[in-house]
């Protein structure tokens, strides 16, 4: 019970109240640029979702099984990175292999996640605050749900925008940027809802 | 050696460790999950212009290189193919191509009826495109022929070769033009058409109506009045529904037409 108490409360925080774009202001340059349309932002959403998990499940077990018996705890920024990097390569092969017409529309992007801030700080969170392997996956999942849903949210406010006359000192990133903002307000507003 | 050494020495060496595992773990799965392209499919990719504008209905270059070798595609579909490159890709594909049908082509926007020349009803200054107005008959020049003047062709133009002028008509510039044809393609009122890129005379009217009609909204537009067709030394015109079509290969660009238009519609283009 009181696992399940924890998993729904990680859940809920790193999806709202502790969500990684607006409160944490991480990953906001795919956030303003991969989100011209919703097949773009739904896609890096999912691209972003697997490569994060995967990363930081592999990364908790680098730390705990290598890093930690070997007393070389400083080394964790580094070696996740690290890890990152060849996670996404590794995807890419993937994806030119089994399905390349996703390969073709991800484009530049999917090189990019591997410099994606959110995923680095995924990992590095879940060693900062001791969770176990269960309930640093669940943190990964709902960071990257959090993204997801942060991609969608502008991306559904770009596509109303092209319909608007805005003026022009603001037409452009300025109007993206004051959006986001307004949104990031709202959210700061989720900040009650889990301990 | 002292401890500080040995704490370098010892944490590379752990380094070196995961990322030799790492690399050998990355070139084991490159060379599984290889994919075995036809080397030509990368050449013809790289001849072709790159601009993935889409103009030739698949999804982009790589797409279309893709198809040109399988036989499904010709390579008239790529409209911005210069010469020598399409010559390069029919020798790797082992085919003879028509080069006239790969002279370069730029936009031309057919009407000059701009905020002088127009007659103007009404302005209405918050529509955002020419599609939205012509489906919603917000129509700020009398003429229905005429270029709506929202500048859908601008918005749409991957190269940002088209502009729109303060007097509301868009103008092409000729040097970043590729004559890819989106532009023809999202026009509501089809004014504009793709042309050569070479010294020829045309009709900048699309009006399809006759004398009076057409006075009575445009200062430029085209009246019908066939003086063009009986002045023609080369007898190179003809009047096709209420409009002058000038037969390129007889043109001797004498220039005849020009001067005796009276409302100026036929004009002298891509004089450069």
């Amino acid at each position: 019970m009181e696992f399940l108490q924890q998993t729904f409360t990680v859940l809920i925080n790193s999806i709202f109240a502790q969500n990684f774009v607006f409160i944490r202001f991480l990953a906001l340059c795919s956030f303003v640029g991969m989100t011209t349309s919703m097949d773009n932002s739904i896609g890096m959403g999912g691209a972003v979702t697997f490569v994060t998990v995967m990363a930081s499940v592999i990364s908790y077990a680098l730390y705990y099984f290598i890093l930690v018996p070997l007393k070389l705890e400083y080394l964790q920024t580094i070696t996740f990175i690290l890890t990152i990097a060849v996670f996404v390569q590794l995807v890419e092969i993937y994806l030119k292999k089994a399905v390349p017409t996703l390969y073709r529309a991800m484009g530049i992007y999917l090189p990019l996640i591997a410099t994606n801030c959110m995923i680095l700080a995924v990992t590095l969170l879940n060693i900062t605050e001791q969770y176990s392997l269960m309930i640093a996956i669940v943190f990964s999942v709902g960071a990257s749900i959090g993204y997801t849903l942060a991609l969608i949210l502008l991306a559904g406010i770009r596509i109303k925008m092209k319909y608007i006359t805005i003026p022009k000192f603001l037409q452009g990133y300025p109007i993206i940027f004051i959006t986001a903002s307004f949104i990031a307000i709202a959210f700061l507003g989720l900040q009650g809802i889990a301990r | 050696m002292s401890p500080f050494i040995v704490t370098v020495l010892w944490s590379s060496a752990v380094l070196l460790i995961i990322g030799i595992v790492f690399g050998i773990m990355l070139g084991y799965f490159s060379k599984v999950l290889a994919v075995h392209e036809d080397p030509r499919i990368v050449k013809i990719a790289e001849l072709l212009p790159g601009a993935n504008c889409g103009a030739c209905s698949f999804t982009g270059c790589a797409n279309l290189a893709e198809n040109l070798v399988a036989g499904k595609a010709s390579i008239e579909k790529c409209k911005q193919l210069e010469n020598g490159s399409a010559k390069e890709i029919s020798k790797i594909l082992g085919i003879e191509i028509d080069p006239s049908n790969f002279t370069k082509k730029v936009a031309v926007i057919r009407c000059q009826g701009d905020f002088d020349n127009a007659t103007q009803q009404v302005y209405v200054k918050d529509v955002s495109s020419c599609k939205l107005a012509v489906t919603l008959k917000i129509f700020n020049k009398a003429c229905l022929y005429s270029c709506v003047g929202y500048g859908d062709c601008a918005d749409i133009c991957p190269y940002d070769a088209i502009t729109l002028d303060k007097k509301g008509l868009p103008i092409v510039n000729h040097s970043l033009c590729t004559g890819c044809g989106l532009c023809v393609d999202i026009c509501p009122r089809n004014v504009i058409v793709l042309a050569p890129q070479e010294k020829q005379v045309m009709a900048l009217c699309v009006n399809k109506n006759k004398g009076k009609e057409v006075k009575d909204v445009c200062k430029v537009g085209c009246i019908t009045c066939m003086l063009c067709v009986k002045k023609c030394p080369k007898n190179a015109i003809r009047m096709e529904n209420n409009l002058p079509v000038i037969d390129r290969n007889s043109c001797d660009l004498c220039g005849i037409c020009v001067e005796v238009c009276p409302m100026k519609t036929i004009r002298l283009i891509n004089e450069k």
